[in-house]
């Protein structure tokens, strides 16, 4: 049986999802507003603000110790990217009243703190504090900076720049220190209070409250009024006709080789699961295409993964490897992709692929924060069926789709971090 | 064999312990989940190199190689079994244990009887043990290339000396070009005896049937006493306080070591408890240091642990700062006012009801609970006791222990400068 969410107002729905499972409840509740990197700069430096302080609690250390003393709940904020849109979530994650020490109620003081995040944030003269804002100002830019730190992390993004430039799946905090600098107090407190008064809001909960005790719960701390719906827009995208090489390189003895691939379907809705089974078949699954050829059968790296992004249909296959057998890894991913094309898939591999599939999927269901997000993320795509709806579902995905997701990947972009050191310099401290 | 059920009413968490006539211990965890997950731990670790007695040779690497290899059978490719059956499995090597484990919702006895056939029944050629050369050099480049991973291990070098604590637990590419299966095999004759065993099964499972399957599969398992290990040879302190290096990093990254072992044994239960609430009051959120250090602009971003393996005890707090000495310089400062003043009683007891709270939190992953059982276990303590544990520590105790080990000397900082700044 599918669930609906409770319309609260107009464009504020609320989703409650039962469980007896766990010691713990999560409620979270997401703003959704159009993607580009001014949003997205805006919001990642104030959900670095907020938690600097709320009108009851002034600082970090008040925040925190408020929390701790609630048997260490827990809120924190966080972001998706979503094709043309942007989430932004705010999490809370409490201990149940059960475990309380001396009755106290554990869930109450939780959610009145999460509404002093989005609803009394502290402010001085009407604006975020100035000193606040340009302390995360400086932790912001320099997380920014620290991508480089990371060569997988980095590679990834280089490639996803060259490729997609100009396209959403582009968007990246880490193109937007300057933006991020320019930021005013004045300017993000506008942009959080729009955010918070206008953005299509979605609150789910999960948990074992009965949903009368919840929905007591939002209409004393969380009294969002209406506010419309945004218009999704169509998102146009590069259709390649050759294959584009990079080559870059870094301070590092390992080189990391980054493949995008364009992909087709509807991704997000009609070949969800297809795109899911097809992505264990090349690299998910413990016994995918790529780890089983590229890294057991010919030894050339410990890592050859995928990145999928199925609102921007692309996906990313990464590898840390020897530069000199670049063009053999090339040629390998290539082959593992056209065999699935061409339905060279054992019973095995499509057995193996469609059960890890389903069992990550149904595993979902023993962690509580772990049910909220994905019921979070089925709410976001539109789809009101459950768990268990989409677990039956997904066990009869035949190869057929997987099949035509292959035969329609288009190489795009070749990317080549590659590493200029030798592997063995020693030290001596 | 040995059967032990406990539980505890104020966590809602109760198991059943088995002890093997061979020594194999077994943890039984039943939850009301629909995974189910089991894991196996080798009392072996990357730096347990030396077997006592014999003085057979083991170089830092052979423990993790062998864990990579463990996975061939007779019966094929034990990732491919796994798979066969729903089962994702992985492993992985620290520097005092090497852990086997999977996780299914689907064929857990199935999944069980292949963990259990691999432990003891690994099966490698000469030709496996040579591809698989190629997939571990890549391994220790990847470290090598991750900052954050140098500047650990160059902490650690300053606080224990260059040891098989201190070393990549992988190996270097030179050594493990030379590893053999014979090696290997010898290894496992020494390393893996029921005896320095222990299994953790966790989720939706039935005691009874695990504990008829994990008997059956022993029986073909002789009681034979595993080898010991030299302690690994650390140094006996003071630790060396600094060390810094230049690579290719945005911003100078940190690592602080505080040693707090006394060099010859490990952390008691209640003085790891009492190190958790310690680092909490000094470094976290709601720590007034915290606040203190983040608005001068000292760090952008920390994080601290503790940490108990062998004869090694230390905390440690890692992150990213503008100026890495003026960090240390104000820790050192904290330390000395907490040496003299001690804690605020609302702090420490406040801090206790946070970690509380955490410990909930973690019972609710069959993951976390079987590792945390296996590591708490190898120490010879209760992971359902720790709530006690805590619980236990007041603040004369902690105060008392912070007075005795948190000293200037006990404490080292590594950090990695961006190569700009060399120039």
């Amino acid at each position: 049986m599918s669930f609906s969410p409770v319309p609260l107002n107009e464009g504020v729905k609320y989703t409650h999802i039962y469980t007896d499972r766990g010691k713990t409840d999560s409620l979270y509740v997401s703003f959704r507003i159009p993607l580009n990197e001014r949003n997205l700069a805006s919001i990642t430096l104030v959900s670095k603000i907020l938690l600097r302080g709320t009108k009851s609690f002034p600082n970090t250390l008040s925040i925190c110790r408020e929390c701790e003393d609630n048997y260490g709940a827990a809120i924190d904020i966080a972001f998706q990217k979503r094709g043309r849109e942007l989430a932004l979530v705010f999490m809370l994650s409490y201990m149940r009243n059960r475990f309380a020490f001396e009755g106290e109620d554990i869930a109450e003081r939780a959610v009145k703190l999460l509404s002093e995040f989005i609803f009394a944030p502290y402010l001085k003269d009407g604006a975020f504090d100035r000193d606040y804002t340009e302390r995360e100002k400086v932790a912001l830019c320099a997380q920014i900076a620290s991508l480089k730190n990371n060569k997988p992390a980095y590679a990834a993004y280089r490639a996803a720049q060259l490729m997609c430039a100009g396209e959403p799946a582009a968007v990246s905090i880490y193109n937007c220190a300057d933006i991020v600098r320019g930021l005013t107090p004045a300017e993000l407190t506008e942009f959080f209070e729009n955010t918070v008064k206008n953005a299509p809001v979605d609150i789910i909960y999960a948990g074992n409250a009965g949903q009368d005790r919840i929905l007591d719960l939002i209409k004393n701390h969380l009294p969002f009024m209406l506010r419309a719906e945004i218009k999704r827009s169509v998102i146009r995208r590069r259709t390649p006709d050759t294959v584009r090489a990079f080559t870059e390189e870094a301070d590092a003895s390992q080189s990391t080789l980054v493949m995008g691939f364009r992909l087709g379907g509807d991704l997000e809705r009609k070949h969800y699961n297809d795109f899911l089974l097809f992505g264990a078949i090349l690299s998910l699954s413990p016994v995918s295409k790529l780890f089983m050829n590229v890294r057991e059968k010919l030894s050339l790296c410990y890592y050859c993964s995928g990145i999928p992004d199925r609102h921007n249909k692309v996906i990313y296959i990464t590898a840390g490897i020897d530069a000199e057998n670049s063009e053999r890894v090339q040629k390998e991913i290539l082959k593992q992709i056209d065999d699935i094309a061409h339905r060279r898939i054992s019973e095995n591999e499509y057995n193996n692929a469609l059960s890890y599939c389903v069992s990550a999927l149904i595993s979902q269901s023993d962690d509580v924060s772990s049910l909220c997000s994905y019921y979070l993320s089925h709410v976001l795509r539109g789809v009101y069926s459950t768990l268990e709806e989409e677990c039956e579902k997904l066990k009869k995905t035949s190869l057929d789709g997987a099949v035509e997701i292959a035969a329609n990947a288009v190489l795009d972009t070749v990317y080549l971090l590659k590493g200029n050191v030798n592997a063995n310099n020693q030290k001596e401290l | 064999m040995q059967i032990t059920r406990k539980s505890f009413d104020n966590t809602d968490e109760k198991y059943t312990r088995v002890i093997f006539d061979n020594g194999f211990t077994c943890y039984i965890i039943p939850k009301d989940v629909v995974s189910a997950y089991a894991a196996i731990g080798v009392h072996f670790g990357s730096c347990d190199t030396v077997c006592a007695g014999t003085n057979e040779e083991f170089p830092v690497g052979t423990a993790h190689f062998l864990e990579h290899k463990m996975f061939q059978t007779k019966k094929g490719d034990a990732f491919e079994l796994f798979a066969n059956l729903g089962a994702g499995a992985n492993a992985y090597t620290a520097n005092d244990k090497t852990v086997y484990n999977f996780t299914c919702t689907e064929n857990f006895y199935e999944n069980y009887g292949i963990l259990l056939d691999m432990i003891f029944n690994a099966h490698y050629t000469k030709k496996s043990v040579e591809k698989e050369k190629g997939i571990i050099a890549q391994e220790i480049m990847m470290y090598a290339d991750n900052p954050r991973w140098r500047c650990h291990m160059n902490m650690l070098e300053l606080m224990y000396g260059k040891c098989a604590l201190s070393a990549d637990p992988c190996g270097s590419v030179e050594y493990i070009r030379t590893v053999t299966p014979e090696l290997l095999d010898k290894c496992r004759k020494i390393a893996y005896t029921p005896d320095r065993m222990v299994a953790c099964v966790c989720g939706c499972v039935d005691e009874v049937r695990i504990i008829e399957q994990t008997e059956k599969a022993l029986r073909s398992v002789k009681r034979s006493k595993g080898g010991t290990f030299l302690l690994p040879n650390i140094t006996s302190g003071p630790v060396k306080a600094r060390y810094a290096e230049y690579g290719d990093v945005a911003s100078p990254i940190f690592n602080m070591g505080i040693r707090l072992d006394s060099g010859k044994t490990s952390a008691e239960i209640k003085e790891f408890a009492a190190v958790e609430i310690i680092m909490n009051l000094l470094f976290g959120k709601s720590s007034d240091l915290y606040s203190e250090l983040y608005e001068k602009g000292l760090f952008e971003a920390i994080g601290d642990g503790c940490q108990t393996e062998r004869n090694a005890f230390y905390a440690n707090v890692s992150g990213v700062s503008m100026a890495p000495d003026g960090f240390k310089e104000s820790v050192c400062a904290k330390i000395k006012e907490y040496t003299e003043k001690g804690f605020e009683k609302t702090d420490f007891e406040r801090t206790k009801k946070a970690i509380y709270g955490d410990l909930i939190f973690s019972y609710e992953s069959p993951e976390s609970v079987a590792d945390s059982v296996i590591s708490f276990h190898m120490e010879n303590d209760d992971f359902f006791e720790y709530p006690a544990a805590i619980a236990s520590v007041d603040k004369e105790f902690a105060e008392n222990f912070f007075r005795e080990r948190f000293l200037p000397e006990n404490i080292c900082i590594s950090i990695i400068f961006p190569k700009e700044d060399q120039k």
